[in-house]
């Protein structure tokens, strides 16, 4: 039998090869899902900790434990418990599950001791100290002076110690000198003796092994931690309490994505004991909010690669179904013959199965190593069909992709199986019976097709109406409602099927309209594609849906980073933003009052013909230059109230209009609100309101220059957001009074100005911000913005640190260079492309522009293959009618008319209506999905955005296939020898 | 009586593995108007060949067809194509028909190939009508019989009223009974219409309605029979 399904597969190599990779498609996109979350989420992890790291200059990976030990505690439950406070780092990392990469134990008496110098010192005699004793800490320190101490104490009971040189300094201990100490003994009974043998200090800085800082030990003397344990911690013999803090330092790199719930859950664990256990103990970690951010993130990842992946598979589902069935449909007459001499339908079927099975497992071994070059492929991916060479992503293997590339397989062999069902029931007899029906398919009868329509028609009506729920959903962090892009998707596919309805009238209408005047090829076109449409059917569905679906996609990508690059550029407002560190007397106003000097900051300028120089010197690199003054957090008076999160910016409006980036900002009414007024009109019988624009629209868009013009025309002039003029009703012409505040939140006087203009959007202000809240949650609150004159406003105030917007032609790598040339040090400093080159790296914006391409290229090479295979296939079995008409006189030219005819109706109407169909989604579906990328802080109205060059480059690819499609059914054509063709008849 | 169509040592020969195989050896034939001419010969013995080259579908190798006065063994494909919209019409073995075309509308196309000058559907109905199928106008060609099917086609390969029509094993599918029937078609035509009919067959029962017959073996002629009307032309010709 294998040989026999063998010799099958060989003879229809070109079906096969389709259906083949159809499924090594399905079964590489369905196996990378697992793989690429899990290295894209390893990636987002380790960036996270990284990021922490950098901020917070603290490990990201570590655990502390804070202990507190003291005699009464031991003595009464004596070695137990005692067992487990000295052991409860070690169970932690056995909790954990994971290796430690360093476990640091510090040890210290909690009292601090009265001591004495043994010898006679110029200085004082006495001093406080503390015992302490960090584990290894030989390996981690070096020595300004002297030598480590020894692990053993001295004959005379003495024990060595080291201090850090802060200590060193503000004792002025020298080397070798003994204290004692009044409140401990030795083993003899001595007073206990500490001699110091060196002064230590950081041999690494950056070594992660000293989570305190060597110097913020300011009094502790630091002995073996051995001889710790044994002089202070035995059970009984505790004096005072001991205080334990172990740190647990894991490699951040090396955690793994699926251990972040084990881990916070230990953490949670650890927590929990603390509050049962009896040695009081506190758990601290540095990461678990990190880790619960990440959990967020990690399961919106999850969702949008599902979300964004479900419709490639389905339809590769679908072309490996229509292939399959195309295969079973020439095969058709074989299996008949089969069925009339004796095979059983399981036999069949069977049969038919292992052919399957065969084609799966082909697939399976190329399909996993497919998935992997597709995850590296994705991980290379850099916007909507752009890709970059970047350092690889460590993609694995894991059985959870193992399980994906099993079911996807099993799925598949299942599709390809589906098919023969249908025919194995008939007979020889049967089968040519069967032929004659030919009924309406039940979904047409059941209207399936329009109710489908109306399901994501009201799904698109829903996610309209709940909008703003949707937004608060995805400010909280969840996933986009996976519905939305269901209703998308379904409509899409139920506008496909009801067109199935459309070509086969709409031929019929021009048919009739011409029925007398038809030349012999488009009459008999016409009836073939009225009558045998349902033939086509398959094939009409799967090139709308692919075209609709292709571009539905690109213009979702595109969308998607547009308006997150838009809001970049536009939050970050220049090319290069600096603000250089200042000189100022704030320390001394900080700590003045009593001195009485200096009660005003004060600072100094510094030198800005640098600059100026720079941008003569990079003319050509420079594009504008400005200075700004940028203040957060000044207020706005009104009567008696005060409005509080202003932004003031003060501008020279001229460099400012030139340096700075501003969107072009149009306000299009969304085609939701459109339908919806005109039905509103339609139901009043408002006709002539029906397509007019809505105010909104009508609203005449002007360019942000003319507020410029405005502040610029009056140097008393403000500029006033929209927030700010309705909640303190000011109108242009009015006046409006801000006060600014100091960097110690002192007033430093107000000051009056005009409003010369109200507007929505400026560069870098956004109308909402985050503040930390009570509880040190995250509240968005409203944030304000004025600006006005640079030089007005120093007319009232003394000069204040201002930032230099830079608008670059290019690249801005000669500023890096300038800056370490000039050994300028910036307090801070903002660097658009590295922050849209952040965006690019994003594991969100990634998986989804990887997606959204790979899906967008299936779709064009399933769209041409099964395409080709269609017309081939249905070539091939019209070769005897071909051959009836060319012995009937037809000319090769009016059989390729006749073809074109029929390509008119059965491939071009479903590629231009699926164009249409993907273009009307988008407008519909594009605003509602857009929320689901947009930040928690919509700052710009988001756009939709559709690039005709996207479009182009699907007409490219369809109009290579229709043509190559063409030139092939011509080459059949012109190869089928009439008489040949005729004689088919005679089998 | 005069001959509608003539063949002079026709030969046709087919490029295979190693060589030329001579389908055809010389043959030479001549089909007198208005009549039953029989191509007679097991499968393989070039009959069918020969058909083709009679009929406009193929040209000979070497040898010349006049047909109708006119040699057409050097026809251009379009000359050729002409001559079978116009003046020739084909039956075949098989479903011939169009399988998207109901029986009325069958016929009614080879009346739009040959741009029919007349009343598209009175001539359709009267050819119909002809093969006893007016009722069945209708039906598409997978709702009627073999042998229904095989008269449509006759409808429609006379209904452009070409000079002559080639069927080539018209009978091969059809039993005995439906097979003399449509024999008794051609020869209602031929009294009716004028036309004539080339037809091949390896059915030796249907030998007898042949006017002339020739035999076909291994690309040549070997005997020629004439019955009837044949019979007095071939002494005329004496």
């Amino acid at each position: 039998m294998v040989r026999f399904i063998i010799q099958k597969l060989l003879n229809k190599k070109w079906l096969i090869l389709s259906i083949l990779i159809g499924n090594i498609l399905l079964i590489g996109i369905a196996c990378c899902n697992p793989m690429y979350t899990k290295a894209a989420l390893r990636k987002l992890l380790t960036k996270r900790m990284n990021n922490y790291l950098e901020e917070n200059n603290k490990y990201p990976g570590l655990i502390t434990i804070d202990a507190k030990l003291s005699n009464k505690q031991v003595s009464t439950k004596h070695s137990k418990y005692f067992e487990s406070y000295l052991n409860v780092a070690d169970k932690a990392e056995e909790m954990f599950g994971l290796k430690a990469m360093e476990k640091v134990t510090f040890l210290e008496n909690n009292i601090e001791q009265d001591a004495k110098f043994s010898t006679v010192r110029s200085g004082q005699g006495s001093l406080k100290l503390k015992i302490a004793s960090l584990s290894d800490m030989d390996e981690h320190v070096e020595f300004v002076a002297g030598t480590m101490y020894s692990k053993t104490p001295d004959a005379d009971g003495t024990i060595e110690c080291i201090i850090n040189e802060k200590v060193y300094l503000s004792e002025q201990i020298i080397i070798g000198e003994t204290v004692e100490l009044y409140g401990y003994e030795d083993k003899n009974g001595n007073p206990l003796k500490l001699r110091v043998t060196g002064v230590f200090r950081a041999k690494d800085v950056a070594d992660p092994y000293w989570v305190q800082e060597p110097l913020s030990f300011d009094q502790e003397f630091f002995i073996d931690q051995e001889i710790y344990k044994d002089q202070f911690l035995t059970p009984g013999n505790i004096e005072g309490s001991i205080h334990g803090l172990w740190y647990l330092l894991f490699d951040y790199e090396k955690i793994e994505p699926e251990d972040v719930p084990q881990m916070l859950d230990v953490f949670k664990k650890l927590d929990e004991d603390n509050k049962t256990s009896e040695c009081l103990y506190a758990v601290y970690c540095n990461y678990d909010e990190i880790f619960e951010q990440f959990q967020t993130d990690a399961s919106k990842v999850n969702a949008t690669m599902w979300i964004l992946q479900v419709p490639v598979l389905v339809l590769l589902a679908v072309f490996i179904f229509m292939v399959s069935n195309q295969v079973i449909d020439v095969e058709q007459g074989e299996i008949a013959m089969l069925k009339s001499r004796g095979v059983s339908r399981l036999q069949l079927i069977l049969a038919y199965l292992t052919q399957s099975g065969i084609l799966g497992a082909i697939a399976l071994v190329i399909g996993i190593p497919l998935g992997i070059l597709l995850c590296q492929l994705f991980g290379s991916t850099n916007a909507f069909l752009e890709f970059v060479s970047r350092k690889s992503m460590s993609v694995q293997i894991s059985g959870e992709a193992l399980l994906y590339a099993g079911i996807s397989c099993l799925a598949g062999i299942l599709i390809m199986t589906l098919p023969v069902l249908k025919y194995a029931r008939f007979s020889i007899v049967e089968q040519k019976t069967h032929k004659r029906k030919r009924t309406k398919p039940l979904w047409q009868v059941m209207f399936l097709d329009f109710a489908l329509l109306a399901l994501a028609l009201y799904g698109y009506y829903d996610f309209n109406n709940q909008k703003n729920e949707l937004m608060k959903a995805i400010a909280k962090g969840e996933a986009v409602n996976p519905m939305l892009f269901f209703s998308a998707s379904l409509f899409i596919l139920s506008c496909a099927i009801v067109f199935l309805r459309v070509i086969p009238r709409l031929s019929s209408l021009i048919f009739r309209i011409g029925r007398k005047h038809w030349k012999p090829a488009a009459y008999a076109s016409f009836l073939q594609i009225q009558r045998d449409m349902h033939k086509q059917s398959f094939i009409t569905v799967f090139l709308v849906l692919t075209i609709a679906l292709g571009i539905f996609n690109a213009n979702i990508a595109r969308t998607v980073n547009q308006n997150e690059e838009e809001r970049i550029r536009y939050t970050d407002a220049a090319d290069i933003v600096v603000k250089e560190n200042w000189v100022s007397n704030l320390d001394s106003v900080r700590k003045g009052g009593n001195s009485g000097s200096a009660t005003k900051v004060t600072y100094r300028e510094p030198d800005y013909t640098r600059y100026e120089d720079m941008q003569e010197k990079y003319s050509d690199k420079v594009a504008a230059m400005t200075r700004v003054i940028q203040e957060k957090d000044s207020s706005v008076l009104y009567g008696s109230n005060t409005v509080e999160n202003v932004q003031l910016m003060a501008i020279n409006t001229y460099d400012f209009g030139n340096s700075a980036w501003m969107p072009e900002i149009t306000k299009e009414e969304s085609s939701y609100d459109k339908v919806k007024r005109f039905f509103k009109n339609l139901v009043k019988f408002n006709f002539s309101e029906m397509f007019k624009s809505s105010d909104k629209e009508a609203e005449v868009y002007h360019h942000w220059y003319e507020d410029l013009n405005a502040l610029a025309r009056n140097p008393e002039g403000a500029v006033i957001s929209r927030n700010l003029a309705e909640k303190c009703d000011a109108k242009i012409g009015g006046s409006i009074t801000i006060e600014r505040f100091n960097e110690l939140h002192q007033s430093i006087g107000r000051k009056t100005l005009t409003v010369s203009a109200i507007v929505d959007y400026w560069p870098g202000y956004e109308n909402l911000k985050e503040v930390k809240g009570e509880k040190g949650r995250m509240e968005t609150v409203s944030n304000y913005l004025l600006v006005c004159n640079y030089d007005n406003l120093l007319l009232d105030y003394s000069i204040t640190p201002y930032e230099i917007w830079i608008k670059t032609t290019g690249s801005t790598d000669f500023f890096y260079e300038w800056a370490e040339e000039e050994n300028i040090s910036f307090k801070s400093f903002k660097d658009m492309r590295g922050d849209l080159l952040g965006l690019k790296n994003d594991p969100y914006f990634q998986i989804t522009n990887g997606m959204l391409t790979l899906t967008f290229i299936v779709v064009l090479v399933l769209c041409a293959i099964g395409f080709l295979i269609f017309w081939i296939t249905s070539i091939r079995s019209r070769e005897l009618i071909f051959g009836i008409y060319r012995a009937m006189g037809m000319s090769m030219g009016e059989l390729i008319r006749m073809l074109v005819n029929e390509h008119f109706f059965g491939s071009l109407l479903p590629i231009l209506f699926g164009a249409g169909v993907g273009i009307l989604a988008s407008k519909m579906f594009l605003p509602l999905i857009q929320i689901a990328y947009s930040p928690k802080i919509e700052t710009l109205p988001a756009k939709i955005v559709m690039l005709g060059s996207d479009l182009a480059k699907i007409a490219v690819v369809v109009s290579i296939m229709l043509a190559v499609c063409i030139t092939v059914i011509s080459v059949l054509l012109s190869k089928i020898k009439i008489n040949q063709a005729l004689k088919l008849g005679e089998d | 009586m005069k001959e509608i169509l003539r063949t002079d040592t026709v030969t046709r020969s087919f490029p295979v593995a190693g060589g030329n195989f001579l389908a055809l050896k010389g043959i030479s034939v001549v089909v007198p108007e208005d009549t039953l001419t029989i191509l007679k010969g097991r499968s393989g013995s070039g009959k069918t060949t020969l058909l083709n080259i009679i009929g406009a579908l193929d040209a000979p190798t070497s040898g010349t067809v006049i047909f109708d006065g006119k040699d057409i063994s050097k026809a251009s494909d379009k000359e050729r194509e002409l001559l079978r919209r116009h003046e020739i019409g084909y039956i075949f073995q098989s479903v011939a028909l169009i399988p998207v075309m109901n029986a009325y509308e069958n016929v009614e196309y080879a009346l739009r190939l040959a741009d029919y000058k007349g009343d598209y559907r009175e001539r359709v109905m009267e050819c119909l009508k002809l093969v006893g199928l007016s009722k069945r106008a209708t039906h598409m060609p997978q709702e009627l019989s073999g042998g229904e099917q095989q008269r449509v086609a006759i409808a429609r390969a006379i209904a452009h009223k070409p000079k002559i029509i080639f069927a080539d094993e018209p009978t091969g599918e059809l039993d005995s009974a439906t097979s003399l029937q449509v024999i008794a078609i051609f020869k209602e035509l031929i009294e009716k219409e004028g036309i004539t009919f080339v037809m091949t067959t390896h059915d030796t029962k249907l030998m007898g309605y042949g006017d002339v017959v020739y035999e076909i073996q291994d690309g040549e002629i070997i005997n020629t029979e004439y019955h009837g009307k044949g019979e007095k032309l071939h002494e005329q010709a004496k």
